[in-house]
Formats: C-alpha cells, structure tokens, sequence
C-alpha cells in the first residue's frame, strides 16, 4: 500500500475544507487566525506531495521551494493579525471591539 | 511513499485541524493546532521534504512562542477566551463540506492523468533557480511582518501611563464601594430590627 499525489491532494482538500469552516464559524480574533493558519498549511501539504510524487524523472522539487514561501507567508500572516488584535485589544479595552468592532 | 505512515499522520492531521476548529477554549484549540503543525511538518520530512518540515516546524514554533510571551505578559487572556459557535455554523459546516466534496471529486476524477515519480534534485538548486525571487520576497515579507508586529504590538508610555491611571481609579471604586457596604453594615447592627420601619 503506497501513497501518492491522490492521497495528498485530498488530505490537503479536508485540512482546507475544515479550515474553511473555522474561518466562517469562528467568533474570537485568535479562533480566526488559527483557522486561516490551518487554510495556509493545506497547500503545503499539497506542494510538498506533489514536488516528491506527481512528476516523473529527476525534476527540480519547486513545491518544496513553494511549500516554504507558503509556510513563510502563513506566519506573517498569522504574527501580523495577532498583533493587530492585541492593539485593538489595547486601544478598545473590549473583546466584543475587537471582534465587532464596536466599544463597550 | 509508505502507506501506513501517510494514513496514520493524515488521521493525526485531520483530528487536529478538526480540534483546532471545534474546541471552543482558545488554549486548547492552540494546542490542537501546534500539534496539527507538528504533525504536517513529520509528514513533510517523511515523505521527503525534509528542509520543508523543519522550516514547517520550526518558524511556526518561533513566531508562537513570541505570541505566548506577548500574550501572557500583557493580560490578554479575555483575547483568548472560550468561542461560542456562530448562530450560523451549519451554514459554514454545509458551504466547507460542499466546497470540500466538489475538489475531493475533482482530485479522484483527475487522479489518472497524473503522472509518477520521484524527484532528485536538491531543495537549495530549485529555489536558487526557480523560485529565488518568490523566496526573497516572501522571507522580506515575513521580516516586515514581524516588524510591523512590534511596532504595532509594543506598549508606548503613554499607554502604560494611561493603565496605570485606570488602575488606580478601579482600586479607588473598589476601596469606595467596600467602605459604603461596611456602614451599611454598621448601621444595620446598630438599628435594633424593625426600628427603621417606622
């Protein structure tokens, strides 16, 4: 029994699909970023399934290349929104304007 | 790739991305999704992306324990509260499953075009000349990002001034409210029952 880019690419499809769900069903300002994270790490997996079996010969891996700018793009993603909550957290003084954007 | 190894880390994936989601402690579903990270880097390294899974790995847990400090240190928690599931979750849960089933048919309807094999080049030769632009911005990005966080996240002195001011107002309020209950509290033992019905 061996895994090829079929099983990566529908492991990155359920990773993507429960990140999306997240994303819409989550209230709190760290809930959503840790959706978005999880949307950002599926095409990893994808790239890097793709880059070891979806070619044939020796090929340079460009979706490990990929995989990493994604993974570098996914933290300054989730590092920038983060600090964004807490200055609003910071200037508002209330959860319900951080997610709502509404002062209490 | 080993089969067993793919289906035993993609169970541990899919359980964690799905906790990550569902626990409604935020603590808790940060956990979930350290370990999902963990988890996705092993795969990475196992199916042999090796660089990859230890990028995966490793900036992720720089950039998270930078946030834990941040967090920690400054009284946040109520940012890290429970999450109650939105009035209209089923909504989310029927358009990411309808989403999830259309690309899922689309994988397995495709899969037989595809083409397999291994590739034998290093990761350092394909980003040097394939994706050397890509990688430059996307690291200059993530080094603006971080800037920006401190920037954004720092506590100047005005700030500090002002928590400073609220706190004291707070145990003024505090020290006010306990002194009204105890002559309330006098008074009401020094009047025998009844008296103050008159």
């Amino acid at each position: 029994m061996n895994a090829g880019p079929g099983q990566f690419a529908v492991l990155s499809t359920i990773v993507f699909g429960i990140g999306l769900f997240g994303v819409l069903s989550r209230r709190t300002t760290a809930g959503l970023l840790m959706a978005l994270f999880l949307l950002t790490l599926a095409p990893v997996i994808a790239l890097v399934g793709f880059a070891h079996f979806g070619a044939t010969g020796p090929i340079p891996p460009v979706g490990d290349a990929f995989a990493l700018i994604a993974v570098l793009a996914a933290v300054a993603e989730t590092v920038l929104g983060a600090s964004l909550a807490l200055l609003g957290w910071r200037r508002l003084r209330s959860v319900a304007a951080v997610l709502d954007g509404e002062a209490d | 790739m080993n089969g067993v190894a793919f289906y035993v880390l993609a169970a541990i994936i899919v359980a964690g991305a799905a906790a990550t989601v569902l626990v409604p402690r935020s603590l808790q579903a940060g956990a979930a999704l350290a370990a999902t990270i963990v988890v996705v880097g092993l795969l990475c390294i196992v199916a042999g992306g090796v660089a990859v899974g230890i990028a995966e790995i490793l900036i992720p847990a720089a950039a998270g324990a930078a946030l834990w400090v941040a967090v920690r240190g400054r009284g946040y928690e109520r940012l890290l509260g429970a999450d109650a599931p939105a009035p209209a979750w089923w909504f989310a849960a029927g358009g990411a499953a309808a989403l999830s089933a259309v690309a899922i048919v689309v994988v397995i309807a495709s899969g037989g075009a595809w083409q397999s094999g291994t590739g034998s080049t290093s990761l350092l030769t394909a980003v040097h000349d394939w994706a050397p632009y890509a990688l430059v911005i996307a690291a200059a990005g993530a080094v603006a990002a971080v800037a920006a966080s401190v920037v954004l996240g720092r506590t100047s002195a005005d700030e500090r001034e002002v928590d400073r001011a609220a706190a004291e107002h707070r145990e003024r309020e505090e020290m006010a409210r306990r002194r009204r209950e105890d002559r309330e509290a006098a008074r009401r033992r020094r009047t025998p029952a009844g008296e103050g019905t008159r």
